[in-house]
């Protein structure tokens, strides 16, 4: 591993030069790629973008186009790889809602736990909505909107599988739930073989009589 | 050393500091990981989810079948 340069930090801005590029890519991109990796997947359309990105850069030292154009260029790419990566794991905890809506959570906690998990699930759902309306502002030197919001988001996906998804009690709801469906299903399966056998019978009388 | 709240869910995610995330060569933490899963990386498409249009739409191949393509092709 090689040493931290002393005073480089990406100032949360819009890269001007090749080397603020490079910051923001190792402060930022590099770890919300690291974030995607995790699971030992990487989209395609992710590599895309990085791909585009290192292209535009070779063009400013292979055909001299201006260098705070091709860094604008490669940042819109990287920019757009990191919405990817936000994304992906909003997308990913909208699985894990919808796997837990289908398991009776009401059980867990007296009914608290499904209260707590709506109202987290709506709240972070309203800011990854703003989030997306802010995507098309312009960014300038000091800020990217659409980050600041979703960086909130992505930290309440990390929350929600952590306190929700991965709760203690959340295996013993399922095979509860499970063991409450079969024997519903059984009784069902009883009553109706036994209203077929009676019917069975009665016909068999009234044709017989 | 992780100062945000999104540093903080990058550290829960990976299960790596920070710092070492961001100075560790992409390749090796790559290596890592696979070691870690016991199997190559994948490289899924999720278009329409995310992308602006994708020209191999699902059909994106493993590195595994792009090798036994070609060593069909050079047998």
């Amino acid at each position: 591993m090689t040493e931290w340069v002393e005073g480089i930090s990406w100032d949360r801005g819009r890269p001007t030069n090749t080397k603020q590029l490079f910051i923001f890519y190792n402060e930022y991109v590099k770890v919300l790629y690291a974030g995607v990796q995790a699971s030992n997947q990487i989209p395609v359309e992710m590599l895309f973008e990085l791909n585009a990105a290192l292209d535009h850069l070779s063009r400013h030292w292979i055909y001299s186009e201006a260098e705070q154009e091709v860094v604008a260029k490669a940042f819109s790419h990287l920019k757009r790889a990191c919405l990817d990566a936000f994304k992906i794991k909003f997308m990913e905890t909208v699985d894990q809602y919808k796997e837990l809506c289908n398991i009776d959570t009401s059980i867990i906690d007296n009914g608290d736990f499904d209260r707590k998990l709506h109202i987290f699930f709506n709240g972070m759902r309203s800011k990854a909505t703003k989030a997306r309306k802010v995507e098309g502002q312009p960014d300038n030197d000091k800020v990217v909107p659409a980050f600041e919001l979703w960086e909130e988001v992505y930290a309440d996906c990390v929350e929600f599988n952590n306190n929700f998804f991965l709760h203690e009690k959340i295996n013993w709801a399922r095979r509860r739930g499970w063991r409450i469906s079969f024997s519903r299903k059984s009784t069902e399966f009883i009553l109706g073989f036994l209203a077929g056998f009676l019917s069975s019978l009665l016909v068999w009388w009234i044709t017989k009589t | 050393m992780a100062n945000t709240a999104f540093e903080k869910a990058i550290e829960k995610t990976t299960g790596e500091l920070i710092d070492s995330l961001r100075n560790m060569p992409i390749d090796e933490r790559r290596k890592k990981i696979e070691k870690k899963f016991n199997r190559r990386m994948s490289f899924p498409s999720l278009f329409p989810r995310i992308g602006r249009g994708n020209v191999l739409g699902n059909r994106t191949l493993s590195r595994q079948k792009i090798e036994d393509q070609l060593d069909r092709v050079l047998s």
